[in-house]
């Protein structure tokens, strides 16, 4: 199946399954980063589609200067700060934001696999937004530190500096909560 | 939430309904483009005619009449009297050395005035190119020349003023010339013939209102008439003199009135603003003296 790079050229030929392999491969990863940003899964799913949308419709050429996953997290970031944006203005509390509960747990048990990454997870969830994004990219999606500061939009000293942060504070957390990680 | 092949599925579904509407857009601006593009070339040509009909009526300005004025003189020797003078005494002169016989003389001193006359004839026509004539008898026999503008000696002097404007270059009605007829004026002279004339010949045309060049006539003056044959108001006028009067084209208002039993499209009656009298005013495809045997001038 590749990065994705040739199933998004395989799209841009007209082959349609390129998508369907796109969105299989995509769509739960960035659908956990895009929590961060709306603090819903529902709305994360909603970003998540429209990110597949936005390629299959705008076609965006992809130059190849990044990895194709980065740049793929890149635009699915810029729709989640869009969707966030929005969603302040129009502050409505959906039924559908009250029963996901389900359908992420679900998610974490198929990506992240181990009970372990899934509690990390969850600890990670008491961080500031900034700190999770940073965490997650780096962590469970294996970003290195320049594809991390591409995708969150800041210089590598600042994502390093975040990163550091971050991890200072999600070990605080464990702490308090009786665990510890040996990675970190 | 959705499974992946669902949001896959949506994914595409909402691809092709977008295709669908970027074709459907297309095909409707390929469609009305053309139809557009004749609409705007229809409304361009037609401003542009409007436009070009709507052009205000504007008479000649100095800088775009051209004046040509011919002036025939018969003269006599008389015209250069000093010259054909000089002449003959160096003739006189030349002949008394070179020759004995009175006829030798007679001959070298015709021949001399000739030349001499000639030579002041060219000069005084080098302005204006002429032709000249002259015939080769002695200057005691006449001399038929023509120059330009020696008016002081003549003894018979004829005039031809004539005025040609280009319609094309103004737009607006022809006149007929800057000057009045009767005479030039000179320049600084203080009083200028225009001003002796009855209202209607100073004000010699009449635009009516609303007068747009080629579809309106314009009107000339005729005559004084009536007010029996004067009907009901058409509108105001501009009346405008036929020459420039003191470097302008005079002005001023009036009535424009129907003539019974006649179409405005040939005749109307003006009535100058602070005048009592009706003044007939023609097209220039009326004629004027059959006019006269049907409405009569009014005895001033």
């Amino acid at each position: 199946m590749g990065n994705g790079e040739s199933s998004y050229r395989r799209f841009l030929a007209g082959d349609d399954s390129g998508m369907v392999e796109l969105v299989h491969e995509f769509r739960d990863g960035l659908m956990l980063y895009l929590q961060s940003y709306t603090h819903n899964i529902s709305d994360a799913e909603d970003c998540v589609q429209d990110t597949f949308i936005r390629l299959a419709v705008k076609k965006p050429k992809f130059s190849g200067k990044s990895s194709f996953k980065t740049w793929l997290y890149a635009i699915g970031r810029n729709i989640a700060a869009d969707h966030r944006r929005h969603d302040k203005r129009n502050r409505n509390v959906s039924l559908d934001a009250q029963a996901p509960l389900a359908d992420e747990a679900d998610l974490e048990r198929a990506y992240l696999v181990t009970e372990q990454r899934i509690n990390l997870r969850h600890t990670m969830q008491k961080l500031k937004d900034e700190y999770q994004q940073v965490l997650y990219l780096t962590y469970f999606e294996g970003f290195s530190n320049d594809e991390t500061a591409r995708i969150i939009g800041k210089s590598r000293k600042q994502t390093e500096n975040l990163l550091y942060n971050a991890r200072k504070a999600l070990r605080t957390e464990l702490e308090k909560g009786g665990f510890s990680y040996e990675n970190l | 939430m959705k499974t992946y092949d669902e949001m896959a599925k949506y994914v595409l579904e909402v691809r092709d309904e977008h295709e669908k509407k970027r074709k459907r857009r297309i095909y409707i601006a390929k469609r009305a483009v053309p139809a557009l593009a004749g609409v705007l070339g229809a409304f361009i040509i037609g401003f542009g005619l409007w436009n070009n009909y709507k052009r205000p009526d504007t008479l000649p300005t100095p800088s775009t009449v051209v004046e040509c004025e011919t002036t025939m003189t018969a003269s006599t020797a008389q015209t250069t009297p000093k010259a054909v003078t000089t002449a003959l005494t160096t003739s006189a002169v030349t002949s008394k050395i070179d020759a004995n016989t009175t006829t030798s003389t007679t001959a070298a001193s015709s021949s001399t005035a000739v030349y001499v006359t000639t030579k002041a004839a060219t000069t005084a026509a080098k302005p204006e190119t002429t032709a000249t004539q002259i015939t080769s008898k002695p200057a005691a026999e006449t001399i038929s020349s023509t120059t330009p503008r020696i008016t002081s000696t003549t003894t018979l002097t004829q005039t031809v003023t004539t005025t040609t404007t280009d319609p094309e270059m103004t737009g607006g009605p022809p006149a007929k010339s800057t000057q009045p007829p009767g005479g030039e004026t000179p320049p600084g002279s203080a009083h200028n013939p225009w001003y002796d004339m009855p209202v209607h010949k100073q004000y010699y045309n009449a635009f009516l209102e609303g007068y747009v060049a080629v579809l309106k006539p314009i009107y000339r003056s005729g005559y004084p008439i009536s007010f029996e044959y004067v009907g009901a108001r058409i509108s105001s006028a501009d009346m405008k003199s036929q020459y420039y009067v003191d470097g302008e084209v005079k002005s001023c208002k009036a009535e424009a009135y129907f003539i019974n039993g006649f179409s405005d499209d040939d005749i109307v009656a003006i009535k100058f603003d602070g005048h009592d009298e009706y003044y007939l005013y023609h097209t220039d495809k009326t004629d004027l003296y059959s006019l006269m045997r049907i409405i009569p001038p009014l005895e001033t």
